[in-house]
C-alpha cells in the first residue's frame, strides 16, 4: 500500500527522515489528554482512548505496517520498527495493547498457516476494520501445563461444537474474534497431537466472557466459557492435530519489539524516577545507592534487548534463545524496579489512585506498576517455566 | 587495525593456550604454594606476543583496541590465570596516552618485550597522596601510594602525583634503577597481590613526568573497568561450565542432582544474568571504541554488573558443589576469590554505581 502523504511512512525509506517525520506527527496523532480521559473516565474511556489511538495508527499505515504489502502492510524494516517503537516511548503514547494480538499474533498464524479466504477476510478485518482479537489458549486446569487442555471442539457435519473454559485472556471483553486451542482428539498417545487450532467469533451463541477483576481493581484478564458453540469447519486453521505446532508459531511471533517498548519505556522512567525523587527519597545516600544498583540491570535488559533484535534481524524466526533469557531477566527486573520505587516513595506510594492504563509497566504510579509486574512474571510462561526451559533445554540439565 | 584481526581467532587462539598451559590444576597449585604471578607462564604469555597487543605498533606493539584487550582478558578470567596484564596493560595505555614521544620510546618497547608494570589508579579520579617538586632538572617524589596492583612483580610503576601547584601529573618509575622496593601484601587471590610505596624524596629526571588529563584519568578508568567486566564475564563462563558438569555427573538419591529444580532452577538464574553481563560488556567496547558520549558511564555499569554477578554466581557454585567445593583441591575457590578482588579493585562497587548514574542522578560523581 502507499502511505497517506501526511504519513510518517512517507519517509520510512530512511531512518533519520522516518524519526523525523515520527516527532512532528506523534504529537499531532496520540490522543490529547488520554492519561486523565482514563483516570477519569475508567473502563469505556481505556477503550474509547484504544479505539482512537489505532484509528490515527491505521490512518496513517502504521499500525499494520510491519505486514508484508502482499497482506497491505508495508514491509516496513525491523530497523524502522525499532524507530517507530523508541519513538512510541518518547512520546509517551498509549500503548495499543488492545490490538496486539491482531496486529502480531493472529497474522502471524495467518501467514503460516491460514488459507487465503481466511487470510482475506480477517487481515483486512483488523487492516480497515479495527477488529480486536484476544488469545484463548490457557485453561483453569491447563496454564504452565498447557498441552492438557480439556476444551473440547466435536467434529460434527460442517461444524465443530465446542464445550469448556478458557481463562486469561487478556482483552477479551472488548475483542470480536478469539483465536482459541481445542481438543479434537483425546485418545492422541501424546496429548498434544490432539488439539486444534480455530478462529472463534465472541458473538456466537453459547459464548460468555467474564471479566477477572486484577489485585489493582482493574479487569484485564477474562474467562470465555463455551457453551454448545458451533464453530463453522472453515475456522480450523491448519489440519486436524495441528493446533499445538501452530501455537508455537503464535506464541515466538513477537519476541522482540514488544519487549524493546517495555524496556525503552522503564529505560526512561528511570530518568524520570530520577528528577522526580531528587529532593525527597533519592536524598537518603541508603536509598540512593539501592536506586543505582538497578542502573546496569537496565542497561543489561537492553543490550540483551538490542542482540535479540539483531538476531531477529538475520533470521526472522530465530532468537529463541535469546527471548528466554530476556524474558526471565525482564519480569524480575520490572519486578524488583517498581517493588523498589514502590518502598523508597514511603507513604506516598500506599495512597490509593486510579490506575493508568495502557501507559505500559511504568506509569509512574509505583504500587500499580509494582502489582502489574506479575504480568511479566506469570503470564507467556511463568519464570520457573523459563528457568525449566534454560536449564533443561539450553544448559542440558536432566529433567526431574 | 581491528578492523583487520579476526577477534573470533584471537579468542580462540589466546583459549588453546591457556587450557594447555594454565590448567586447572595449574591454579588449584598455585593458590597454594605461590603469591602473585606465575613467571613461567607469563614467559610464555610474551614469547606469543599477548604483551605486545595494545601497544602501539611504532614501539614494537600490535596496535589494538579495547575490542582485542576485551577477548584477552575474558580469556585470562575464564582460565583464572595467575598474570598481571591488567596491570601491565593499564600501565602500558598511560604511557601511550601520555603523546609524549620520547617517553613512549623510553618504556612502550620494553612493556610490550614483557616487563610487568603496574599502576596507580585511585577511584575516585585524581586522590593521590604523593607530592612531586621541580628541584633543578630533577623531580622529587615524597609520600605514600598504596595497593599497586602487582606492584611487587612489577619492574616499571606509572604513577600519579600532585605538583606543587596542585595539578595532577604522571611519572614512571624503574624500580631497579630507581633503587625502590614496593612491599608486597599477600591476597586471598593468590594469583594477584597488591604493593604498598613510600617514597621519602626520591629523585628522579623531569623528563619521566606528563601532565595528567581528565581525559586520560578518565580513559584509564574506562580500560580498567572493561578488563575487570571482561575477566568477570569470562570466570563467570567457566563456573558455569564448572557448575553444569557437576550437576550433571554427581548423583544422589539414585539421580543426578542437576535433575532438582531446586538446584537447576539457580543455575538458569545465574545464567540468565550473565546474558546480561555479556552484552552490556560489548556495549561498553563499542562505546569505548567507538568514543561515545555514554562510553564511561557505560564501562562504570558493566564493571560493577559483572562483577557483582560474578560474586553472586561464585558464591552459590561453591554451595552448589556441596563438600567438594570447600576443599582447596578444587578449582571453584580460585575464581570465587578473583571474583570478590575484582568487585574491589580500581574502584568499588559504589565507586562504579556512582559513576554510571552521574549523569541521571544530580549530584553523583
Amino acid at each position: 500500500m502507499t502511505a497517506p502523504i501526511d504519513s510518517p511512512l512517507a519517509a520510512a525509506g530512511d531512518l533519520d527522515a522516518f524519526r523525523r517525520a515520527l516527532r512532528g506527527w506523534l504529537p499531532k496523532a496520540i490522543p490529547h489528554d488520554w492519561q486523565e480521559r482514563i483516570r477519569q473516565g475508567g473502563e469505556p474511556a481505556y477503550v474509547d482512548v484504544q479505539r482512537e489511538w489505532y484509528r490515527a495508527l491505521a490512518d496513517a499505515g502504521l499500525a499494520t505496517a510491519h505486514w508484508p504489502s502482499a497482506w497491505g502492510g508495508a514491509d516496513l524494516s525491523l530497523d524502522a520498527q525499532i524507530v517507530f517503537y523508541s519513538e512510541l516511548a518518547r512520546a509517551d503514547a498509549p500503548m495499543a495493547v488492545m490490538y496486539v494480538v491482531a496486529l502480531y499474533h493472529m497474522p502471524a498464524t495467518m501467514f503460516a498457516y491460514g488459507t487465503p479466504q481466511q487470510r482475506d477476510r480477517y487481515l483486512e478485518g483488523v487492516r480497515t476494520g479495527g477488529v480486536v482479537w484476544c488469545q484463548g489458549f490457557s485453561e483453569p486446569g491447563s496454564g504452565s501445563d498447557l498441552a492438557s487442555l480439556k476444551t473440547r471442539a466435536e467434529r460434527r457435519g460442517d461444524k465443530y461444537i465446542v464445550n469448556g473454559q478458557k481463562i486469561w485472556s487478556s482483552g477479551g471483553q472488548n475483542s470480536d474474534f478469539c483465536l482459541l486451542l481445542a481438543r479434537t482428539d483425546s485418545s492422541s498417545a501424546r496429548k498434544q497431537d490432539g488439539i486444534s487450532y480455530f478462529i472463534c467469533d465472541l458473538r456466537t451463541p453459547g459464548i460468555t466472557v467474564r471479566p477477572i477483576s486484577q489485585p489493582t481493581t482493574e479487569s484485564e484478564f477474562n474467562e470465555i466459557f463455551f457453551d454448545d458453540v458451533e464453530i463453522p469447519a472453515e475456522n480450523l486453521i491448519g489440519a486436524e492435530g495441528q493446533g499445538w505446532q501452530i501455537a508455537q508459531t503464535t506464541l515466538t511471533t513477537e519476541r522482540g519489539l514488544l519487549i524493546f517498548e517495555c524496556v525503552e519505556r522503564l529505560a526512561q522512567a528511570y530518568i524520570r524516577d530520577a528528577a522526580a525523587g531528587q529532593d525527597t527519597w533519592l536524598a537518603d545516600p541508603i536509598v540512593a545507592h539501592e536506586f543505582a544498583t538497578f542502573y546496569p540491570r537496565i542497561r543489561g535488559i537492553q543490550a540483551m534487548v538490542a542482540q535479540l533484535l539483531s538476531e531477529l534481524r538475520d533470521d526472522p524466526h530465530g532468537g529463541g534463545v535469546m527471548a528466554t533469557y530476556v524474558k526471565l531477566y525482564w519480569g524480575p527486573l520490572l519486578q524488583d524496579y517498581t517493588l523498589f520505587l514502590t518502598r523508597a516513595q514511603g507513604l506516598a506510594a500506599q495512597v490509593f489512585v486510579e490506575p493508568q492504563r495502557c501507559a505500559g509497566h511504568n506509569s509512574g504510579d509505583a504500587f500499580v506498576d509494582f502489582m502489574w509486574s506479575y504480568g511479566w512474571t506469570i503470564a507467556g510462561g511463568s519464570n520457573e517455566v523459563m528457568r525449566n526451559i534454560i536449564s533443561e533445554r539450553f544448559l542440558g540439565l536432566p529433567k526431574g | 587495525m581491528d578492523e583487520t584481526i579476526d577477534l573470533g581467532a584471537l579468542r580462540d587462539s589466546i583459549r588453546d593456550v591457556l587450557n594447555a598451559e594454565c590448567p586447572r590444576e595449574l591454579i588449584v597449585k598455585h593458590a597454594q604454594h605461590n603469591d602473585g604471578m606465575d613467571r613461567e607462564l607469563w614467559s610464555k604469555a610474551v614469547e606469543l606476543g599477548w604483551t605486545m597487543l595494545t601497544i602501539p605498533e611504532d614501539h614494537g606493539g600490535l596496535g589494538l583496541g579495547i575490542e582485542a584487550l576485551a577477548v584477552l582478558h575474558e580469556e585470562l578470567g575464564r582460565a583464572a590465570a595467575p598474570l598481571p596484564f591488567l596491570s601491565s596493560l593499564l600501565a602500558a595505555k598511560a604511557i601511550s596516552d601520555s603523546a609524549d614521544a620520547a617517553i613512549c620510546e623510553a618504556w612502550l618497547p620494553r612493556l610490550a618485550a614483557g616487563a610487568v608494570a603496574s599502576l596507580s589508579l585511585p577511584m575516585p579520579l585524581g586522590s593521590t597522596k604523593l607530592s612531586v617538586n621541580c628541584v633543578g632538572d630533577s623531580l622529587v617524589l615524597t609520600g605514600a601510594v598504596l595497593n599497586l596492583l602487582d606492584g611487587a612483580d612489577a619492574e616499571i610503576l606509572v604513577l600519579l602525583a600532585k605538583d606543587e601547584h596542585g595539578e595532577l601529573v604522571r611519572v614512571v618509575l624503574d624500580v631497579t634503577a630507581d633503587g625502590i622496593q614496593p612491599a608486597r601484601t599477600t591476597l586471598w587471590d593468590r594469583g594477584r597481590s597488591l604493593a604498598n610505596l613510600g617514597l621519602d624524596g626520591l629523585h628522579i629526571p623531569a623528563e619521566r613526568a606528563w601532565p595528567a588529563t581528565g581525559a586520560q584519568e578518565t580513559a584509564l578508568a574506562n580500560h580498567a573497568a572493561i578488563a575487570l567486566a571482561a575477566d568477570s564475564v569470562g570466570g563467570q563462563a567457566a563456573v558455569l561450565d564448572m557448575t553444569i558438569d557437576y550437576l550433571k555427573t554427581r548423583q544422589q538419591f539414585g539421580r543426578p542432582i542437576g535433575s532438582f529444580q531446586a538446584l537447576k532452577h539457580r543455575v538458569a538464574d545465574h545464567r540468565t544474568r550473565f546474558e546480561g553481563d555479556i552484552w552490556l560488556l560489548r556495549s561498553a567496547v563499542s562505546a569505548v571504541a567507538g568514543d561515545m558520549d555514554h562510553r564511561a558511564t557505560e564501562a562504570s555499569a558493566a564493571k560493577a554488573l559483572a562483577t557483582a554477578n560474578y560474586v553472586g554466581l561464585g558464591r552459590d557454585a561453591i554451595q552448589l558443589h556441596g563438600g567438594i567445593g570447600f576443599t582447596a583441591e578444587y578449582p571453584i575457590h580460585v575464581f570465587v576469590k578473583r571474583a570478590l578482588l575484582n568487585e574491589q579493585l580500581l574502584g568499588n562497587q559504589a565507586a562504579h554505581l556512582t559513576r554510571a548514574v552521574s549523569r541521571i542522578v544530580e549530584g553523583a560523581a
